[in-house]
């Protein structure tokens, strides 16, 4: 049975051995620190897999709920943006797969919101936003290894060696993936491209 | 714009999302929150809601007791029930009529039936002896008018 999937399979091999554990209301502080520290990043990582907002806040609220159950063994954590990380990128999965068998809708407003403020013409911002919102979808349509490397390479705060930690696999079979990833959805674009 | 700028167009636009406002205070004020577990508010209600369903199962015993066992006898008595349609009306389709007199059997042999044989003859049961008279069978008065035939030819010989 697959240990990855379970919050146990996840703390497995994150932990320092003699680590001192903390009192509860230690835990507390150190839980909220970790929010103002990583919540936005877990919800970029939320967002690119569930492209709504309300849907990746509940993945954050979800992983921070499961740290503070498990907060008695949060200062022997070796690497925590890592590990927070992993949390959340399981959560969004599970929430993908079990929502598999409803319609997804294109939120281009929600594209819109997210979007980082520029000094463009609202109509150009449009274009722009359909542009994204149809190579989003493309993204979709690859296989789960490559659309997972490449999701997780797009959010800045994570590096190469971070993405292999997060998904249990080498540095260089991350870089071989995400070549592939950005190869297979050129190709597609120009498809695309070319029936018009 | 090619196809590499394009895509890491779209991959800064989910990279770069931002958090909606107040996220970080929603999430400390949902970790604050007492869990939603089974606390010891829903252990004395379920307590209760226990003790309520055994009081009024108590109470309700005997009068189920009476319910179920009129309901056994009528579903496993052995005597079958005659019902009598009441005079002048007709039974339901379940009901035995008892025949105040006597009544003959009239059953015929299954395979002693009335009818046609297959050569189209009509068949007579066995054991019915049919006399059958010499000559002609004449119709009856009935069918050739009130004068007897014996009448009519003497007549016609008169002519």
């Amino acid at each position: 049975m697959n240990s990855m999937g379970t919050f146990e399979g996840q703390l497995a091999g994150w932990f320092d051995a003699d680590a001192v554990p903390r009192t509860e209301a230690q835990a507390h502080a150190a839980v909220t620190e970790l929010v103002h520290q990583y919540s936005a990043t877990l919800y970029r990582v939320a967002y690119s897999v569930t492209r709504n907002a309300g849907d990746a806040e509940d993945v954050v609220q979800e992983t921070f709920l499961r740290v503070l159950r498990h907060c008695e063994k949060l200062n022997e954590l070796r690497d925590t943006r890592v590990w927070l990380v992993r949390i959340a990128w399981n959560l969004v999965l599970d929430r993908k797969r079990r929502s598999k068998a409803r319609p997804e809708a294109e939120d281009i407003d929600d594209l819109v919101r997210v979007l980082p403020a520029k000094d463009r013409a609202a109509d150009e911002e449009m274009i722009a936003t359909q542009g994204h919102a149809r190579i989003l979808r493309l993204i979709d349509e690859l296989p789960a290894k490559e659309r997972e490397v490449l999701l997780l390479s797009a959010i800045d705060e994570l590096s190469t060696v971070e993405i292999a930690g997060i998904l249990g696999t080498t540095e260089s079979t991350i870089r071989s993936r995400i070549f592939r990833a950005r190869r297979m959805l050129g190709g597609k674009l120009e498809e695309k491209a070319g029936n018009r | 714009m090619n196809t590499d700028s394009q895509i890491d167009a779209a991959l800064r636009l989910i990279g770069r999302a931002e958090p909606p406002q107040g996220l970080e205070r929603r999430v400390i004020a949902r970790l604050e929150a007492p869990p939603r577990g089974f606390t010891a508010v829903h252990s004395v209600s379920a307590i209760a809601m226990a003790a309520s369903i055994a009081i009024a199962a108590l109470a309700l015993g005997p009068l189920a007791g009476q319910l179920s066992s009129h309901h056994g006898e009528t579903s496993v008595s052995p005597i079958p029930r005659v019902v009598l349609p009441p005079k002048g009306a007709f039974g339901a389709a379940s009901a035995v009529r008892v025949p105040s007199s006597a009544v003959p059997d009239l059953s015929v042999p299954a395979n002693h039936v009335r009818g046609r044989a297959r050569s189209g003859r009509a068949k007579v049961p066995p054991g019915i002896h049919v006399a059958r008279s010499a000559g002609v069978v004449v119709p009856g008065p009935a069918v050739l008018g009130s004068a007897p035939l014996h009448s009519r030819s003497s007549a016609t010989a008169q002519h």
